[in-house]
């Protein structure tokens, strides 16, 4: 995967644990999981919106693009 | 999917499990007559003198290696049911874009092109006078036909399967 998902080191930042921001954003904690992991294929809008609004950063924050990274194969 | 749908798939579940087990009878036990025929001399001269008056005196040869494909084809046919229930059956459980189906419809497409050949090559081999031209093509045909449908099915069972994992795999 090109984009890699940085969400970790942003919960490690704001000391928030992966179920809080599952309670916060209303997700499953294992589909945050699949983001965390980086197993996810896409991220709604609403999605990164609410993620962005409980850890109070940007979509880059949490989104990094990897130029090395492998393609997606489907 | 609804109630009506559900129990369809559940008769039609049990339907090709009956028709793929008899059949599967049916070609096993052909196999080993044909194997008998073929193998045992002594199973061949027992069931030829004991026929309603046969006698040796018949093209042997004819009647082993006209069973032995015929067999196989009824083997086939029986594996070919079985792989449709699989497909019925992942139906019957709401999860028809299941990743194995594509590869189930793969299968039934090669034993729909292998019958038609075994079919075609036993006529050919066994009783070339009984081939006519204008019939096989039509058959051909249908055949290509069905083999072509199947394998279409087959993608787009594929392509369901991977939007589904995608839908499943969207946050």
């Amino acid at each position: 995967m090109r984009i890699r998902v940085t969400l970790d080191e942003m919960l490690h930042r704001r000391r928030m644990s992966l179920t809080e921001l599952a309670d916060r954003v209303g997700l499953t904690l294992a589909n945050l999981s699949i983001l965390k992991t980086g197993k996810a294929r896409a991220v709604r809008f609403s999605t990164l919106a609410a993620i962005c609004d409980a850890l109070d950063c940007q979509p880059g924050d949490i989104l990094i693009f990897d130029a090395q990274g492998e393609d997606d194969v489907d | 999917m609804d109630g009506t749908g559900r129990r369809v798939a559940g008769a039609l579940n049990w339907l090709l499990l009956v028709l793929g087990v008899v059949v599967g009878l049916v070609g096993a036990l052909m196999s080993v007559i044909a194997a008998g025929f073929a193998f045992i001399p002594a199973f061949r001269d027992a069931v030829l003198r004991e026929g309603s008056g046969i006698g040796p005196a018949e093209p042997v040869l004819t009647v082993p290696w006209g069973l032995m494909p015929m067999a196989l084809i009824v083997v086939m046919s029986a594996l070919l049911l079985f792989r449709l229930r699989r497909v019925v059956a992942s139906v019957e459980r709401r999860n028809p874009f299941d990743p194995a189906n594509p590869r189930h419809l793969r299968v039934i497409a090669l034993l729909l092109a292998l019958i038609e050949i075994v079919r075609w090559g036993t006529v050919l081999i066994l009783a070339p006078e009984q081939l006519d031209l204008a019939e096989d093509i039509d058959r051909w045909f249908g055949s290509a036909l069905s083999v072509l449908v199947v394998i279409v099915l087959a993608e787009a069972f594929r392509e369901g399967a991977r939007l589904r994992a995608e839908a499943e795999l969207t946050v």
